[in-house]
């Protein structure tokens, strides 16, 4: 298997990532970063932490593929071991105002022991990790010139069925209908259904850990079918006329601006734009 | 006489906040009927290639003079890696595989075969172009799609 940081270094591509960024949070914000390249302020210590999160996940999944199973002991110092190494890496880390490296290495804890002790031992895991990169080919047969690339967390098997698995930590519960219109399992699915022999669409599965104060564990599980995925191409098809236009405008009423890497640049985005002109009557 | 016009545009951030400015050049040049669909693919891929290099040279040079250097792309929008196949060519090979019924499944296993790559995103612009060859063969015969798992076991040379 290719691995993602190869695959992606080496051609244009869409990934979730960037299409959530333009599609769901901030098509300026998606500019700043990936068009005009301007350089983020500050790098929000959620997404150091995420990697902790995700990597002792992977490392969990590693042993169960062996039919080893962590103790939850081993699972929080495995943690303590990823965040250590995290912060070592990464700098101008900004924290919120009630956070700091000591509360986050014990939130991360107790994230990952409670992972461990509600994970279902009868799933077989199938890959961590897996790449793919496929074409997105919409309902006409035309192809997009940039493919669709990506990064399952994890693929297990239950009762013989593939079933593709996202980890994710959520400061508050998820509602219930929220996995069926997320933009993630719409494209996973798109791109895992692409490599596979046509069959039914398999399920896909948000495993998350709350940050509650006692951590709570959820699944969600959706699934797909052909016209949510030619949906998802023309938001895409959309979405590329939208770049080549310089269509980016800033969502201001979404829940996105407080961490937002690019403010200062989005504060004066409009100032370029547009000038008063004072028009004497008379 | 065979024309083919190749062209290739960019667009670069200028000195002015988020504006940016466009270079676009094209070229239009005549081939010989006779070329086979791969030779003729492989001279208008040398033409595509000289004029895009061309116009990245140009905008090196206009960035000197404004004073502003592109910034080196991101990972979502590097260039294709050195010798890989181009985004246009595999939108060109999955165009044609995509009339003729195969799946990706079906072209990355070829690659597998044939070229001992993981999927065609693998592959280098020779074997892409190869691959194109055929799949353009295929396509004069008009052969009916078959079945998908057949590719498995299709001699070599041959998409089933």
């Amino acid at each position: 298997m290719t691995p993602l940081q190869e695959l992606s270094s080496s051609r244009e591509h869409w990934s979730y990532s960037s299409l959530n960024q333009f599609l769901n949070i901030c098509s300026l914000q998606w500019a700043f970063q990936r068009y005009y390249q301007e350089p983020r302020e500050f790098v929000t210590v959620n997404l150091a932490f995420g990697s902790a999160f995700h990597r002792t996940l992977e490392a969990i999944s590693r042993h169960r593929q062996e039919q080893k199973f962590l103790t939850e002991k081993e699972a929080r110092d495995l943690f303590a071991d990823f965040w250590e190494r995290q912060l070592q890496t990464e700098v101008d880390l900004r924290y919120e105002a009630d956070q700091d490296a000591e509360k986050l290495s014990a939130q991360g804890r107790d994230l990952v022991a409670c992972y461990c002790t509600r994970l279902d031992q009868s799933e077989e895991v199938v890959a961590i990790n897996p790449t793919f990169c496929v074409p997105l080919i919409d309902a006409q047969g035309g192809v997009l010139e940039k493919p669709l690339l990506g990064e399952f967390d994890l693929v297990v098997k239950q009762a013989g069925q593939p079933l593709l698995v996202d980890w994710k930590t959520s400061a508050t519960r998820w509602n219930p209908g929220k996995a069926h219109r997320a933009l993630q399992p719409t494209l996973y699915l798109y791109g895992y259904t692409q490599t596979q022999a046509p069959g039914p669409v398999p399920e896909f599965r948000y495993d998350i850990v709350v940050k509650n104060k006692t951590p709570v564990f959820e699944q969600h599980r959706t699934t797909r079918g052909p016209d949510a995925f030619q949906r998802v191409l023309e938001k895409i098809k959309l979405a590329e006329r939208m770049i080549a236009s310089e269509h980016f405008y800033p969502n201001e009423e979404g829940m996105f601006c407080k961490s937002c890497p690019f403010s200062g640049a989005c504060q004066n985005w409009h100032r370029g734009k547009s000038r008063w002109i004072s028009v004497a009557a008379g | 006489m065979v024309k083919v016009c190749a062209a290739y545009g960019k667009k670069v951030p200028t000195a002015q906040p988020y504006s940016s400015q466009q270079f676009h050049a094209s070229v239009e040049i005549e081939l010989s009927d006779a070329l086979s669909p791969g030779q003729l693919q492989a001279r208008i891929h040398q033409t595509f290639a000289l004029v895009r290099q061309t116009v990245e040279t140009e905008i090196q040079g206009g960035a000197a003079d404004s004073g502003r250097t592109p910034a080196p792309p991101s990972p979502e929008d590097s260039p294709t890696g050195p010798g890989k196949a181009s985004n246009a060519q595999l939108k060109y090979l999955t165009t044609l595989a995509t009339a003729q019924g195969l799946r990706l499944r079906t072209l990355n296993a070829y690659c597998h075969n044939h070229y001992q790559r993981e999927s065609i995103y693998d592959l280098s612009k020779p074997q892409a172009s190869r691959l194109v060859d055929l799949l353009q063969a295929r396509q004069a015969k008009r052969t009916p799609p078959a079945p998908l798992e057949r590719n498995h076991d299709a001699p070599p040379g041959i998409i089933q």
